[in-house]
């Protein structure tokens, strides 16, 4: 094996790497911003919001980050709403997070007790004072693995973006993979750094989970990669 | 030379979701094998077993699909030997595959009541007996809407195949895209397919969650 | 030689005795009931019999032979040991008959057809002839419970052992498994049972050991032990069972 290529390419590839986590870490951010936004709107109008969610939640998580990143960027073009790469990948990413974390947050929803629930409605909050300070609480702690978990997984679909230019980790590593002719050294070497990058950050969200749990079983089950 | 969009495209793409099912049983065949065996070592006595078959999970949790398969192709194509994209494919989904079926039924069998192992000890049932006949029936159904909810991700995951250049659904459609540049259409239809796999299994997960054993 | 011998025995999970230095025997034939508090040790040196738990000193002796832990041990012991729980532990996800099948078929090595023969046989003793294709999920606690002791009866065991097997019942429900385990004492199968129900161990066992705090405080035939309590820890008890 012959590694020199890698640390010649070193500095792309940990350019690329930083655009792997921006893009993960704002388009999972922006889509679980949404998600929570899609709770409250539940709360307040039942159906009229969960039903069409339901239905976006179903084709995103039924079909794959490839095709709709071609959707979106060749498809749309062709019909006339062209964009540039980079808003298809933030769209796409922020897309995908928001169709799991909503998911999520509604089996969080689900284990809030009923009790709290009733004693919100029986002081006659409005949907968003109910969010705020009944439920958002428990449903985040009791989701906080879960999420961590998904946030890993929408990180490492990042690397598909490269499918349609995006600059980031996978994207600079062909480049360099062909440039070099050690296609293999490469893709070992970048796999390395994403799983660096989703260690830290299980790290990250296992150091948070106690910061609001207080609760080191669950850290230790988030830590590896279980909840 | 642009071309019209036509039915022989449509029959194109469709026997591009017949390779996109035929990798996903593969993977779900092989994956399986390599699933059991890692949530059957993860409970093994043996600390070292153990700890090798977490490893494993964790690898393939922590690095992209596409990144495996690039170095299952590159890597065995490097040491001169030849590896067709669907050889490369069906090896990388088999260990994604695996990875994640380990880990689910993992959690299947550690969520059997310690009682109904007990039960079985008190028979007089070996630690292979007391797996294959009290625990593991019920670890599977146990897993069930997990494990259909899975093979929808599988189906997703084989998509990545078409970055090797193997013509499956997916590919099937940007090579269609190549020669009518109908994008539109021609995406907009390898979507629909795939929710016509995978709503259907989507479904059946829910619904069998919702049943009691 | 009786055929169970506890000579010494101690048990420890870290640094907590919970057996202490127990002996006792008990003969081919007898019924055996163990009564005492919860924590006493009861359900542990049951638990010992069959070597769920391993003991940390002393010995114990079935019908002659050491306990040992090594896995054919085991599978001997527990052909001739056989355990019911308190919550029955049947396997959800298979009917009635071939819950009590399965050890037979297994452990036994028998054909299907002779270890289903020997299940409605058992089924048939504990009065559930009608419930073969049940699964436990449409049984009542008791019906489930009469499964589990033919589940226990089919290895055709020498000893049987119960741990509180009425404990998780209805009380409507307790007296359908009480008349099984009569007639199996009356039938002169050997047990040892841990029980909570005083007036059915003065009334089935031929003697009764109380457990207090790891040890055994008093032993003897049934009637003297409940009738004529020596100790103030076993009068306590059993005016606390009682009332």
């Amino acid at each position: 094996m012959h590694f020199e290529a890698v640390w010649a390419g070193l500095p792309l590839l940990l350019s690329g790497a930083l655009k792997t986590i921006l893009y993960a870490v704002a388009g999972y951010a922006a889509g679980l911003a949404f998600a929570m936004l899609l709770i409250v709107g539940r709360l307040a109008y039942g159906s009229a919001i969960s039903r069409p969610t339901a239905v976006f939640v179903e084709i995103v998580r039924n079909t794959p980050f490839l095709v709709q990143a071609f959707f979106l960027y060749f498809g749309l073009a062709k019909l006339g709403f062209s964009m540039s790469p980079v808003v298809a990948a933030v769209i796409i990413v922020t897309f995908n997070s928001l169709a799991y974390t909503v998911e999520i947050l509604r089996s969080g929803l689900m284990g809030v007790p009923r009790g709290l629930i009733e004693a919100g409605e029986s002081m006659s909050f409005s949907a968003l004072q109910m969010f705020r300070y009944v439920i958002a609480r428990p449903m985040l702690r009791a989701t906080l693995p879960a999420l961590s978990g998904q946030f890993i997984i929408i990180m490492l679909n990042t690397s598909l973006l490269s499918a349609i230019a995006i600059p980031e980790l996978t994207y600079e590593a062909s480049n360099l993979a062909s440039s070099s002719f050690r296609p293999f050294e490469v893709y070992v070497a970048i796999a390395l750094i994403y799983f660096t990058i989703s260690a830290a950050f299980a790290g990250m969200f296992a150091l948070l989970t106690r910061a609001v749990t207080g609760d080191w079983a669950k850290v230790d089950l988030a830590r590896r990669g279980i909840l | 030379m642009i071309r019209e969009f036509t039915l022989n495209h449509v029959w194109f793409i469709l026997a591009g979701a017949g390779w996109t099912i035929l990798l996903t049983a593969i993977a779900l065949f092989f994956g399986s094998i390599l699933g059991l065996v890692l949530a059957i070592l993860r409970q093994s006595p043996n600390a070292i077993l153990r700890v090798a078959a977490g490893s494993l999970v964790r690898i393939f949790q922590g690095v992209p699909l596409v990144v495996v398969i690039f170095m299952i192709y590159f890597g065995i194509a490097g040491g001169g030997l030849n590896v067709s994209p669907l050889m490369a494919c069906s090896i990388g989904l088999s260990l994604f595959a695996g990875a994640f079926l380990g880990e689910i039924w993992r959690g299947a069998i550690q969520a059997i009541p310690a009682q109904q192992w007990e039960a079985a000890d008190a028979l007089g049932f070996t630690a292979l007996e007391r797996l294959r006949y009290a625990i593991l029936p019920q670890a599977i159904r146990l897993s069930m809407p997990a494990t259909i909810g899975f093979i929808v991700q599988l189906v997703k995951g084989t998509s990545v195949a078409s970055m090797v250049g193997y013509v499956e659904l997916m590919r099937a459609g940007q090579v269609v895209n190549g020669s009518t540049f109908d994008s539109f259409t021609v995406f907009g239809l390898v979507a629909l397919i795939y929710l016509a796999i995978n709503l259907p299994l989507s479904f059946l997960s829910k619904r069998i969650e919702q049943v009691k054993l | 030689m009786s055929l169970i011998e506890i000579d010494h025995l101690s048990k420890s999970y870290g640094a907590h005795q919970v057996i202490k230095d127990v002996s006792l025997s008990v003969e081919a034939g007898e019924v055996l009931a163990v009564i005492g508090r919860s924590g006493s040790g009861k359900s542990t040196l049951l638990r010992c019999l069959n070597g769920l738990e391993q003991i940390n000193g002393g010995a114990l002796r079935i019908d002659g032979r050491a306990v040992t832990y090594d896995k054919r041990a085991l599978r001997q012991l527990r052909k001739r040991v056989a355990m019911v729980f308190q919550s029955y532990n049947l396997f959800p996800h298979m009917s009635a008959q071939d819950n009590v099948a399965l050890a037979p078929r297994i452990v036994g090595k028998l054909e299907r057809k002779a270890s289903l023969d020997i299940a409605h046989e058992m089924l048939g003793r504990v009065g559930l002839s009608d419930k073969h294709d049940a699964y436990p999920r449409d049984l009542s606690g008791g019906q489930q419970q009469r499964v589990a002791i033919a589940r226990a009866l089919a290895v055709r065991p020498e000893i049987l052992l119960l741990d509180e097997v009425t404990a998780a019942l209805d009380p409507e429900l307790v007296g359908e498994v009480l008349k099984v385990l009569g007639d199996l004492a009356s039938e002169g199968l050997t047990m040892v049972l841990v029980t909570h129900e005083i007036a059915f161990a003065r009334k089935a066992a031929s003697r009764v050991a109380f457990m207090h705090e790891g040890r055994v405080h008093e032993i003897g035939p049934a009637q003297d032990v409940i009738g004529n309590p020596q100790t103030p820890e076993l009068q306590r008890f059993l005016a606390s069972v009682i009332a």
